[in-house]
């Protein structure tokens, strides 16, 4: 059965809401501005959207609806403009027609239980094929620190995309321009007027959004500008400092958080916990396993509760907490062990900034705990219950953490990057013939983030466990039975996952006449490709895939191999084979080790061709000549 | 908002107000009915004997209580509350972030009023949940809206017990018990006051239990009170991860109605609220509009093609509940409305052109078909207008679907007839659409295969055809897509999951929305593909595996013990003629690896009925390797005991899919 209707129709509800427009998105732009009241800054902003609808007939249910994000914590209630304007439309009723149908409800990202956004939908009338619908969007930002980021790229092309700062002349603002190199059109203009200045960037024709399965946020690839507020003259001319640098947002950041004590009922655990640790090392080890075990990370923030963690006390008392609470809670559990621990704010790998180039608070989205261990400082991320102790959770790796050395200093610290070995996914498989089919017994020890993230599906399958390691193990083709499974360390935060199994793979050999087809390379070692890929692909983690095989050659049968051994290693992927005969038995090792965290567009074609090589390779047949 | 749940709005929300002066008389009723708190004597060595090995958690208490007191004065109204009350036994840790994070499912007519949660764990320590927190904490999804909060306190080994007071519930409720963890004890109580039946309104409730659930007992309480109680127990987990079932049919539940609500009652109830009110007969403006629309003078068929022309592509749906999206004059002029509104537009319009319609709702297929002795509106989702002069349906709230035969996937529901309460109807107004049939979805393709000896390629030129059912998927789906997502989609036809390809020469033929307007044309996609991912070289020759062409297909292998039926979901043919040109100095080798005949025969009603099937055969014809497979499977729930039967079917298109022959120089 090839495909079923729903999943026809679930592809279509996908195209509804997801697929671009077939309106003509003709302005988007943002106006911030920024004026002083007495001594506090009040900032309005202004969002306008514009849209030509091309063909009404073409339109999609969502298409004649704009959709505005709110969240009081941070923001006044929007005020809207927004209206048909049918001036181009032959024989229009009316030419001008303003939006009644406005509603409001609860809006939730993905991965976030609550954190108290609304969202507005808005809905245009007296739509005809050229109207436009124009949406002006004015709201009240509270916190100097937040001010929106602008996206000259839309979710579809756009004719113009226009940003404008106003400010009084005694407020120092920057700017930050991230990926405008990818949109050659982008202008910038600096208007100083007696008592104001403006920044206006401006865009043409920009080329709307891609969207790529693995690859980084939107922050790596779209053109963007951040404003952020560096500083402002207060009335009795001392100088207010917002957000100059990175020390500024460590400064901001430090007012939201306090250190924290542990009552004696959490006292007990880190006594407890104590009392079964040799060494300050173990006790560490120990602290962040309780941590990661007895506390379930829930996203559930509200307002600032997305910056403020929650008391360490309540955390335990709850059993849950975001990574804020989860980080908090190990530090301070830590300090009360006497060892040192530190709280380290970062950006996960959907962020491309650093703290230099980006301080604001759109630098980073994470929380986790460091802890120095002699020179080195471990990363513990208590959000991954699977996660090891001495290594940083997968997506933080390679970036850069703002890690809060006291109350009052930091130091900025590059996460480590696990080395491809010691994420290794290594598979034995000794075979034999029977008929068509392949039948045998295997092994498979899983280590690093190919266990955590094992552990993790495992945990979260609701039925058909056994059924996630057939899936995962992935020998041959679908026609796998796996059976007499047995699994150990699943549970542990330590070594790799030993599982052991029999096997059988139905129709795996070609028979024709008296010659039988073997595809050797019985498991797939790379899973990724880059077919129609346009955007950087996020590989997650480096990895190390080991295959042993082995094939009982049947007695009276001649076994031919058309390869030899061989490596080929080519821009830090590396394929290895070696193949010999002992006896009846034929060995083949191969393995598959990909030194790289991401694939950037520009090594797209020197990849690709590498990976054709590989590909060629790994589908070759052994052969069987039957003697009679 | 579909239609159910504005129903629920219309038909109950007026219940489920009290008034002031008889809040304390009531409160004392439904405390008489069921003691808001804890059950302080819950004894857990009760469950001692649970085997739960492997088992995430236990609901070892699942009861559900209503309890309606009916209006005492004619100035009354009646007053209604339901409570549910859980207890769950955590055994692994995987099932501490499923109870963490918990959604209320709340309907305007029955809203969270209170929540009680508390965690006892191992060692009887309580921590119990402060319901402040749930303030204005919900959640829309899906167009359904929750209370949500998180538990806390939860520990492997824990109870974790919750009770919930919903002011309000529904005259026609479903109990459906779906959960992710087995069910000990299910109960459903329902404890009603007889004594106040002056004031016409019949309370004495008609119940059936379904999927475990009995009626245990109906007990007459003091004070004329009446409780019924229903149990069901030991009941398997139904949220699963088992493919080919049904999410809903199977769930254990018990329907509630009142005992004089037959189906003519709901049938002319929404008439009365849907289809009497906001029409515009012969005004000005409306006759302008068909004017404009250009449906004079037009037989009937072309007429009813215009008007659903005009509504489904110059009208946009809301969401907007507000009674300025109902109107029809305003609809016109503003050209937005809800889907009441888009009901009463099409009605308008229809009466104006004196066109005879026959409105339906209809039971959503994924969902649960009512039981035909009980009328409820649960499970009511989309509006269908059925013409009988022309024997065509229109689908209001499909944006793709146009008038035409039913759709497929709406096929065997049972639809209620809306019916004007001022006009004499003696039908039936529970009936059952005509069943889906396979030949009106079918998915066809013809491929000619050629080897490049020069650069061991092969050449495929190949067409996708889509009928009936399939082509105004396919149609509808490509409507909304712009030019390169068009481009994207057919080439993913074309080439299915071929890695290395490339595609040229495409064309198409039929593909705009207008044919799907009661047409039996077929979408037709051509195109020319070359590729090296379909071959695999030998010492003298290849191995090919010509049956890729045909695209992917799924399997399914293995999967421990079934727990549902097995559920078809779709009445389907596929159709593949594969030619594969054998280049000159070669031969072919293996044909019979092509060769297969599986089929699924299941007793129906004491009748063995064809279920599915997947033929293939294979020969050589001047030169020609010729491939013709043919494979179908009807709609149903079918038992769980021939799973392997229907399995085999499913795995012979995969088996196919991975088939091979052997192409040698001579």
């Amino acid at each position: 059965m090839k495909v079923l209707l729903s999943s026809l129709l679930s592809t279509l509800l996908i195209f509804i809401t997801h697929g671009q427009s077939p309106m003509k998105m003709k302005k988007h732009s943002l106006e911030i501005t920024i004026t002083k009241s007495g001594d506090k800054l009040k900032i309005i902003t202004k969002e306008t959207s514009q849209k030509e609808v091309l063909d009404i007939s073409k339109l999609r249910s969502g298409d004649l609806k704009e959709y505005v994000h709110w969240n009081k914590a941070f923001e006044s209630r929007p005020d809207f403009n927004a209206f048909t304007d049918n001036s181009n439309v032959e024989n229009a009723r009316k030419k001008k027609v303003r939006v009644e149908s406005i509603t409001l409800e609860d809006y939730s990202s993905r991965g976030v239980f609550y954190d108290g956004t609304k969202l507005f939908t808005l809905t245009f009338p007296a739509v005809e094929s050229g109207s436009i619908l124009t949406c002006v969007t004015t709201k009240e930002e509270y916190e100097s620190h937040l001010l929106p980021p602008f996206y000259f790229d839309n979710y579809s092309d756009c004719e113009s995309a226009e940003l404008t700062v106003r400010f009084p002349n005694d407020i120092a603002i920057g700017f930050l321009n991230f990926n405008h190199e990818t949109s050659d059109q982008i202008e910038f203009e600096e208007i100083n007027e007696a008592k104001e200045t403006i920044y206006r960037w401006r865009a043409k024709n920009v080329k709307g959004l891609t969207y790529e399965s693995d690859a980084r946020g939107r922050s790596c690839h779209s053109p963007h500008t951040i404003i952020h507020i560096k500083s402002y003259t207060l009335s009795n001319g001392d100088i207010k400092t917002v957000l100059r640098d990175k020390n500024d947002l460590f400064t901001w950041y430090s007012e939201l958080i306090n250190d924290q004590k542990l009552g004696d009922h959490q006292l007990a655990i880190v006594d407890s916990l104590n009392a079964i640790s040799n060494s300050k090392n173990e006790l560490a080890e120990n602290i962040f396993n309780w941590v990661q075990h007895n506390i379930k990370y829930i996203a559930y923030e509200d307002g600032f509760g997305g910056f403020i963690p929650r008391t360490p006390e309540s955390v335990i008392h709850n059993r849950f907490g975001d990574c804020k609470d989860m980080a908090l809670l190990t530090k301070t559990m830590m300090n009360a062990a006497n060892l040192d621990c530190y709280i380290a704010w970062v950006g996960t790998r959907s962020k491309c900034y650093t703290y230099d180039n980006c301080p604001t608070p759109l630098v980073d989205n994470h929380m986790i705990a460091a802890y120095p261990n002699g020179d080195d400082l471990i990363f513990l991320d208590p959000t991954s219950s699977y996660s090891v102790f001495g290594r940083p959770s997968s997506f933080i790796q390679g970036k850069q953490a703002m890690v809060r050395t006291s109350e009052g200093t930091f130091e900025i610290i590059e996460v480590p990057i696990i080395d491809g070995k010691d994420n290794l996914d290594h598979t034995i498989i000794n075979a034999r013939i029977d008929g068509n089919d392949l039948l045998g017994k295997g092994e498979n020890m899983l280590s690093g983030f190919g266990k955590e993230s094992y552990e993790s599906a495992y945990d979260h399958r609701l039925t058909g466990k056994e059924q996630l390691f057939t899936d995962y193990i992935s020998l041959g083709n679908e026609g796998l039975k796996v059976e007499n499974l047995t699994q150990d360390n699943l549970d542990s935060n330590k070594g790799s996952i030993n599982s052991k199994f029999d096997f059988s793979l139905k129709n795996y050999l070609r028979k024709f006449e008296n010659e039988t087809y073997i595809n050797p390379f019985i498991k797939d070692v790379i899973d990724f490709n880059l077919k129609d890929r346009e955007l950087l692909l996020d590989l997650d983690y480096k990895s190390k895939t080991l295959v042993e095989v082995s094939i009982e050659i049947p007695e009276g049968s001649k076994l031919d191999v058309p390869f030899e051994s061989e490596t080929i290693a080519e821009n830090d992927l590396v394929l290895e084979i070696t193949t010999s005969i002992e006896g009846n038995i034929f060995y083949l090792t191969y393995s598959f080790t990909c030194n790289r965290l991401e694939i950037k567009p520009k090594d797209f074609e020197a990849i690709r061709s590498t990976l054709k090589k590989m590909n060629k390779k790994l589908n070759k047949q052994i052969t069987l000549t039957h003697e009679n | 908002m579909k239609i159910n749940q504005i129903l629920l709005v219309v038909l109950i929300s007026i219940l489920s107000v009290g008034h002031a002066q008889n809040d304390i008389e009531y409160e004392q009723f439904v405390i008489d009915c069921y003691n808001y708190t804890w059950d302080e004597t819950f004894d857990k060595s009760k469950y001692d004997s649970i085997e739960y090995q492997g088992k995430e958690a236990t609901i070892v208490l699942d009861r559900t209580i209503l309890v309606h007191r009916p209006k005492r004065t004619a100035h009354d109204l009646p007053m209604r509350k339901k409570f549910t009350h859980q207890i769950y036994w955590i055994h692994e840790e995987s099932a501490i972030e499923k109870m963490n994070e918990v959604y209320l499912y709340q309907s305007s007519s029955s809203k969270v009023s209170k929540v009680l949660v508390r965690t006892i764990d191992k060692t009887d320590k309580i921590v119990e949940f402060d319901d402040t927190k749930l303030e204005n904490v919900t959640k829309n999804e899906g167009g359904s809206s929750y209370k949500i909060l998180a538990i806390p306190g939860i520990e492997v080994g824990s109870w974790v017990e919750i009770l919930i007071e919903y002011a309000g519930f529904s005259n026609q409720s479903r109990i459906l018990t779906r959960e992710p963890f087995d069910v000990v004890e299910s109960q459903v109580i329902y404890v009603s006051e007889l004594s106040s039946q002056v004031y016409n309104e019949k309370v004495d409730p008609k119940m059936v239990g379904r999927n475990g659930y009995k009626l245990e007992s109906k007990d007459v309480l003091d004070g004329g009170r009446v409780r019924y109680t229903f149990n069901a127990s030991n009941l398997s987990a139904q949220i699963t991860d088992e493919t080919y079932m049904h999410e809903y049919v199977e769930c254990p539940m018990v329907d509630l109605t009142t005992d004089t609500y037959e189906w003519g009652n709901l049938s002319k109830g929404i008439y009365q609220n849907y289809l009497a009110v906001n029409i515009l007969n012969r005004s000005v403006r409306v006759q302008k509009l068909l004017d404009e629309i250009g449906v004079r003078n037009q037989h009937e068929l072309e007429q009813i093609k215009a008007i659903e022309k005009y509504i489904k592509e110059e009208i946009t749906i809301t969401e907007d509940d507000g009674i300025e999206f109902e109107s029809p004059q305003r609809i016109i002029k503003k050209r937005v409305a809800n889907i009441t509104g888009i009901i009463s537009l099409y009605q308008t319009l229809l009466d104006n052109c004196d066109i005879k319609f026959i409105p339906y709702l209809i039971y959503d297929k994924e969902y649960v078909q009512p039981n035909e002795k009980l009328s409820t509106s649960m499970g009511l989702s989309d509006f269908i207008i059925y013409f009988p002069n022309s024997d065509v349906y229109i689908q209001p709230e499909s944006t793709y679907y146009r008038v035409g035969k039913l759709a497929n996937y709406i096929g065997g529901v049972k639809a209620l007839l809306l019916t004007d309460p001022y006009k004499t109807y003696t039908g039936d107004y529970l009936i059952t659409f005509p069943s889906a049939e396979k030949e009106y979805n079918v998915d066809k393709s013809v491929n000619r295969v050629s080897y490049n000896e020069d650069d061991e390629s092969l050449t495929i030129q190949t067409s996708k055809r889509y009928y009936g059912d399939r082509a105004i998927i396919e149609r509808g789906a490509l409507n909304f897509m712009d030019d390169s997502e068009q481009k994207e989609h057919i080439q993913e036809a074309l080439l299915s999951k071929m890695e290395n390809a490339t595609l040229t020469d495409v064309k198409t033929d039929k593909t705009e929305i207008g044919f799907n307007a009661n047409s039996k044309d077929t979408v037709l996609y051509t195109g020319t593909i070359v590729t090296e991912d379909m071959l695999s070289p030998i010492g003298n020759g290849f191995l090919l595996n010509l049956s890729k062409v045909i695209g992917n297909q799924v399997s399914f292998y293995q999967e421990g013990e079934r727990i549902h039926s097995v559920y078809s979901r779709a009445a389907k043919i596929y159709e593949h003629t594969i030619e594969f040109v054998i280049p000159d100095g070669y031969k072919v080798q293996g044909i019979e690896n092509l060769v297969f005949d599986r089929n699924y025969y299941s007793a129906v009603a004491g009748e063995s009925k064809h279920i599915s099937s997947f033929v293939s055969t294979a020969e050589i014809v001047d030169g020609v390797l010729i491939v013709e497979v043919h494979e179908f499977y009807e709609e149903g729930l079918f038992p769980k005991k021939e799973i392997d039967k229907y399995r085999s079917v499913v795995n012979a298109a995969y088996e196919f899919y991975i088939a091979q022959i052997k192409v040698v120089q001579i």
